[in-house]
């Protein structure tokens, strides 16, 4: 494995979390660039550990989110991203990451919809890690905050017995521990069957420090927040660093 | 090459009937209950399936959606309807998408010269009074930015 | 694929042997705005020439000479009566704003760094890095369509940002409104076409999310007003705060650089005159009416924003301004004003066929900018605009012969002496002030239930939380939001402004902003010196030093020809001068927004004379942002700092008694309240302060509760609190106080520290309880039960 791992995030007209992101992969020991989508040939992939989308609202997220940015990968990139997962490579998706990584079949089926509010929602919310086996969430504790800011993050199945499957199956990584937004089995972030691609609603980008929690008072570990310890989890794994 | 139209029409499964009152400024006792639906009407020369699978394909969402063709209403016994988008003038962004898109996939089986998307309201009689459109008209659509339309049910249909 | 041009493009429009009631009436056929003296002094221009003007050379002189443009009242000679006697003033922007910014830098150097001559003004953060904050309004566009005002005019401060220095960055927002209440009845609207407040705020809300939040700059702070004033004159206020190399500040065009517009296309849809009427909304409209207002496409600047980000980091900008009112002419005009140049209309990328040169040159079409580069730059650039998926067009060049020249097709349309340009001639008002008929309230007042006199002022619109928006708006994008809007041990409760990390910056900013409308509507003056108050100390309470804190003002009046409404807004100004000035806060930026006014059935209908101020203040250590929530410190102490008043005028205590106008508006006493904030920052510096709050509206029974709403425990007040004059001490709105919670170890040091000034202890947190008791006032409320009525007043209505 790499000593140094690398990280690739792809940015579309309308991405707007790139940097942040960038700069936790980074604070957790990624070398972490920034591709537009304009610019990332099929060859982009060759020798990235974990390819990243970023928050945000690709092409303006009009019609559904992430739709169009998963059309735009399928045209401009074909299966590249499919092939890099098969490969043995990580995929993160975060909100709007997630989204495009539900339209391209990258994890489980089911869709990510308005919020039942029919808001949007910037808050902080409780978390349970919920599959003991993804290598995105070694590090945290099974309870754990993030800030979620969404309108469109309502994860619904065909039937709403199939989101209860995944919990079983465990591939509901990620659960509201209470209902914010009305997804299916309070579902917050969802991994493949390889375990390898995770896509998340909350924003682990914005709590790698401390100080960045609404509560003066939060006790953490040390000065970090919660979000670094998923991207320092990823690094670890990849570079097959401890904490297995 | 002639014109042809095609309309579609995409529905919400888990959206239920409910109170106009969630679209009013100032609520009424006895406010109507409704649902929504988005339609798109296409412009097009080439091949009717070909629009009709990219209309899948790009706007559908299978799993949350379903997606209607033939114009028979989505929802019937409603009082009528009112149909609204961006009038001509003003800048529809999910259309523009839509085109830009078209655009760039083309694979010539067909080219989408106009689309035209609206928000349908079926408004029903449900609580007693017949509602009235010139209220709903009023805090819904705005002149400078909609055109809209109002169609009355058939009464004997 | 080029898009064809009619064969006329302009036409020459004869002034020279018009006669002075020729030119007002050209001047009103042409929708030019021009007075008599404008259309004058063009007509002497073009005698000087020795020829006929251009249509497009008429519009683009009345769109430089424009109010919006050329802020002509705040220039005016303005003779203003008062009870003090008469005092002409040589312009209120340079003789008041501008020059108490003059003294400030004198006293003060090197901290601002630049102000007024720019998109924003700058303060210096470090050695390496400045901030900048912008503040406009959009209030016509937002009454007319909530949601497309709103969006344009976020979208337009953003490239306000965008376009100041060599292209700074946006790191957050803020968003004021003005609307009638929420509750107003439909039948008291005494007006067609014109919009619920309801729909106003929906509207407005969501297209302040729809742009800030595709954008990815944080919304951050922000404030409604609720006041049947703004019923039928609705005020958007969209401010962007931003973050540029101290470097890249000073900008120049030099003959021989290229002039590249970026962005979106020019269309019709910018152009001016456009109406609508709402008379046949009950039936369906009609197809052929095309005409609409703009909307915003936050998509596209956020391509823009991309491409000015990483072109002014390669270095290659030399110059850029955003396209705002007037377009590519002001845009073109502001870049060639030193050296001219000429401007190729043809090139510029169109959204439909048909547009003649005038319309070209004046659209205001959203989501565009002007660049200056070397000539061999221009292939980088656009290069660089395709992977970010716009457009870069040559435009024209700087070419040193000091003349705006443009051409289409090559023929010449327009031109005009740069200099000579920006010379509109002076106006002269006259303005009155002549204060109401107040009446002194007796000390005491009337004896009340304080405790439901409090659930009722919670309750208010003008206190409850503003939650149901505030969780619409992304606040921590980016990732810099240090202390968000709503923070706490519940992440809930309300806090003064909001701090931010800046990238590669070991220093932080805070935002804080204040408006008092019904203040003004007694006493203008005293609500400018309070506004300046409440925006400095919510800095100074978020952790700011007050010795670097910087200052915007926006003003928003009715009609400035009417002698008594043009009063209160020099009242206004030097109210927010004085206060300014003796704070050594500079107003590095500001704008005015006139004719604010509507004819109703009943009349016209005018705003009171609106300020809002808005604060940048450097933040030295995030150790210094305690926020506004109360600390689990069992035992700890509360005290206020600052002197409290009996004057309840303009309070929402008096408002809701029908006495807001009748009694006196409290007094600013700057130099004591300054001595306080020092202090306090000294005593913050030493890290004895544990939370603190600004008393604003709904006085001091208020403010202790909103610090209480994080729910850690509840507050034991001392007896003596609200004893002798319950109203005034626990309701008043007096300025310059503060609470603050500290350990009971660092009372005494506090208490020594404020020896000489005002510092009362006022009670005692308790992780005992969860009550607010104030014994001597009889209150005695549970915490939970006073959030739970806050938390839920706006909810019915967004």
């Amino acid at each position: 494995m790499a000593e140094r791992a690398e990280a690739l995030l792809l940015k579309f007209p309308g991405t707007n979390c790139d940097e942040e992101t960038a700069r936790g992969l980074r604070l957790a020991g990624f070398r972490a660039r920034t591709a537009p989508v304009s610019l990332a040939a099929r060859e982009s992939f060759d020798d990235v550990d974990l390819v990243v989308l970023p928050g945000g609202f690709s092409y303006g997220d009009y019609v559904m989110a992430g739709r169009l940015a998963s059309l735009e990968i399928s045209l401009r990139l074909g299966d590249a991203l499919h092939r890099f997962h098969e490969g043995g490579g990580h995929v993160l998706g975060i909100c709007n990451g997630f989204q495009i990584l539900m339209q391209l079949g990258l994890l489980p089926a089911g869709s990510l919809v308005e919020n039942a509010s029919e808001r949007f929602i910037c808050q902080w919310v409780e978390l349970e890690r919920a599959a003991a086996d993804s290598p995105f969430l070694d590090g945290l504790p099974d309870r754990f905050e993030l800030p979620i800011a969404h309108g469109e993050g309502r994860f619904i199945t065909a039937h709403p017995e199939e989101a209860e499957d995944y919990v079983k199956q465990g591939l509901a990584a990620i659960r509201y521990a209470a209902d914010v937004n009305g997804s299916y089995a309070r579902i917050a972030g969802l991994q493949s069957v390889s375990r390898r691609v995770l896509g998340l609603m909350p924003h682990p980008e914005r709590f790698v420090f401390a100080r960045q929690h609404y509560d003066r008072d939060w006790k953490g570990c040390e000065d970090r927040g919660w979000g670094y310890f998923l991207f320092r989890s990823i690094r670890e794994r990849v570079t097959g660093a401890a904490a297995v | 090459m002639p014109k042809e139209r095609l309309a579609i029409e995409v529905s919400q499964k888990l959206q239920r009937r409910r109170s106009c009152n969630a679209l009013l400024y100032v609520p009424q006792g006895g406010a109507p209950n409704f649902q929504s639906t988005r339609r798109y009407e296409f412009g097009f020369t080439g091949s009717r399936e070909a629009v009709e699978d990219f209309a899948r394909r790009v706007l559908l969402d299978p799993v949350s959606q379903e997606l209607h063709c033939g114009g028979a209403p989505v929802y019937p016994g409603y009082a009528f309807l009112l149909d609204y988008g961006m009038k001509p003038g003003a800048l529809d962004l999910e259309k523009e998408a839509v085109l830009q898109f078209h655009r760039e996939s083309q694979d010539g089986s067909c080219v989408i010269e106009t689309l035209h998307i609206t928000k349908r309201l079926y408004i029903f009689r449900d609580n007693g009074d017949e509602p009235s459109a010139a209220s709903l008209v009023r805090d819904i659509v705005n002149p400078a930015i909609h055109s809209w339309n109002v169609t009355h049910a058939d009464r004997d249909a | 694929m080029p898009i064809a041009t009619p064969e006329r493009t302009h036409r020459s429009i004869p002034v020279l042997d018009l006669d002075g009631a020729e030119l007002e009436r050209l001047s009103a056929r042409m929708k030019l705005s021009l007075s008599r003296a404008d259309m004058e002094a063009v007509q002497a221009y073009f005698a000087a020439e020795g020829r006929e003007p251009t249509d497009v050379e008429l519009e683009v002189i009345a769109q430089t000479w424009s109010e919006h443009c050329k802020h002509r009242i705040f220039g005016a000679r303005i003779r203003h009566e008062h009870p003090g006697g008469v005092i002409d003033i040589d312009g209120l922007f340079r003789s008041c704003i501008r020059a108490v910014t003059d003294r400030v830098r004198a006293r003060k150097p090197g901290f601002v760094a630049a102000a007024f001559d720019d998109n924003a003004g700058f303060i210096r953060l470090d050695e390496r890095l400045a901030a900048c904050l912008k503040v406009e309004t959009h209030n016509h566009p937002s009454a007319i369509e909530p949601y497309a005002g709103a969006n344009t005019g976020l979208g337009g401060v953003i490239r306000d940002i965008l376009g100041a220095g060599k292209g700074a960055k946006p790191v957050a927002s803020l968003d004021v409104f003005c609307f009638g209440s929420p509750d107003t009845p439909s039948d008291s609207i005494r007006a067609a076409d014109v919009i619920h407040p309801v729909g106003i705020l929906r509207g407005v809300v969501r297209g302040v999310r729809d742009y800030g939040n595709r954008m990815g700059i944080p919304t951050v702070t922000g404030a409604v007003q609720f006041d049947p004033a703004y019923i039928y004159n609705p005020l958007v206020f969209c401010g962007t705060a931003g973050v540029l190399p101290l470097a890249d500040i000073p900008k120049q065009v030099r003959a021989g650089q290229i002039l590249l517009a970026i962005g979106g296309r020019t269309g019709r849809d910018g152009l001016h005159g456009a109406t609508f009427s709402s008379a046949s909304l009950t039936t369906d409209s009609h197809e052929a009416d095309q005409q609409a207002v703009q909307i915003g496409n936050p998509i596209e600047e956020k391509k823009v924003l991309d491409l000015v980000l990483e072109a002014r980091e390669r270095g290659w900008i030399a110059s850029i301004t955003d396209c705002g009112a007037g377009g590519f002419s002001s845009a073109a005009g502001e870049m060639l004003s030193e050296t001219g140049g000429e401007i190729h209309l043809e090139r510029a990328p169109l959204k439909e066929e048909g547009l003649v040169s005038w319309e070209i040159f004046l659209s205001e079409s959203q989501e565009r900018m002007v660049i200056a580069v070397e000539p061999g730059r221009v292939e980088a650039m656009q290069e660089l605009a395709e992977v970010f998926e716009t457009e870069c067009t040559v435009l024209g060049e700087a070419d040193g012969s000091g003349r705006l020249k443009v051409r289409h097709h090559g023929e010449m349309v327009c031109e005009l002496d740069c200099r000579r340009l920006h010379e509109a001639p002076q106006r002269n008002l006259v303005s009155r002030w002549v204060p109401p008929d107040w009446s002194e309230r007796s000390a005491g007042g009337e004896a009340e239930d304080w405790g439901s006199v409090l659930r009722e002022l919670m309750a208010d619109f003008a206190v409850v939380s503003r939650e149901p928006i505030i969780r619409e708006y992304d606040h921590e994008v980016q990732g810099n939001t240090v202390l968000k809007p709503l923070a706490g041990a519940t992440g809930d409760a309300p806090q003064d402004g909001a701090v931010l990390e800046i990238d590669g910056c070991r220093r932080l900013i805070g935002l804080a902003l204040s408006l008092l409308p019904e203040w003004g509507k007694t006493d203008p003056r005293a609500m400018g010196r309070a506004c300046v108050d409440e925006c400095f100390r919510q800095l100074v309470c978020l952790g700011a030093d007050p010795e670097r804190i910087a200052l915007l003002d926006n003003f928003c009046m009715g009609n400035p020809d009417d002698p008594d409404q043009l009063g209160s807004l020099v009242e206004a100004v030097l109210g927010i001068c004085e206060t300014a000035e003796a704070y050594g806060a500079p107003f590095i930026s500001g704008k005015d927004s006139f004719y604010n006014y509507f004819e109703t059935e009943d009349g016209p209908v005018a705003i009171p004379a609106t300020v809002l101020i808005s604060g940048l203040g450097v933040v030295e250590d995030a150790a210094h942002v305690t926020g506004a929530s109360l600390r689990p410190a069992d035992g700890s102490l509360l005290y206020l700092l600052g002197r409290g008043q009996d004057r309840l005028g303009g309070s929402v205590y008096a408002r809701r008694r029908g006495q807001a106008a009748r009694w006196r508006i409290p007094e600013t006493h700057p130099e004591e309240h300054l001595e306080i904030y020092r202090r306090y920052h000294g005593a913050l510096q030493k890290g004895w302060i544990l939370a603190a709050h600004d008393v604003s509206e709904g006085g001091l029974a208020t403010t202790l509760a909103e610090m209480a709403f994080s729910l850690v425990g509840g507050l034991d007040l001392e007896d003596s609190l609200g004893r002798k004059d319950p109203a005034a001490e626990l309701f008043g709105e007096g300025p310059g106080r503060i609470v603050v919670q500290v350990r009971e170890e660092h009372a005494g040091a506090l208490e020594k520290r404020f020896a000489d000034l005002a510092c009362l202890r006022i009670g005692r947190f308790t992780a005992a309880h969860r009550l607010l008791r104030a014994p001597g006032a009889g209150i005695e409320e549970s915490l939970e039960t006073l959030k739970e009525i806050w938390r839920n007043g706006l909810k019915p209505y967004y």
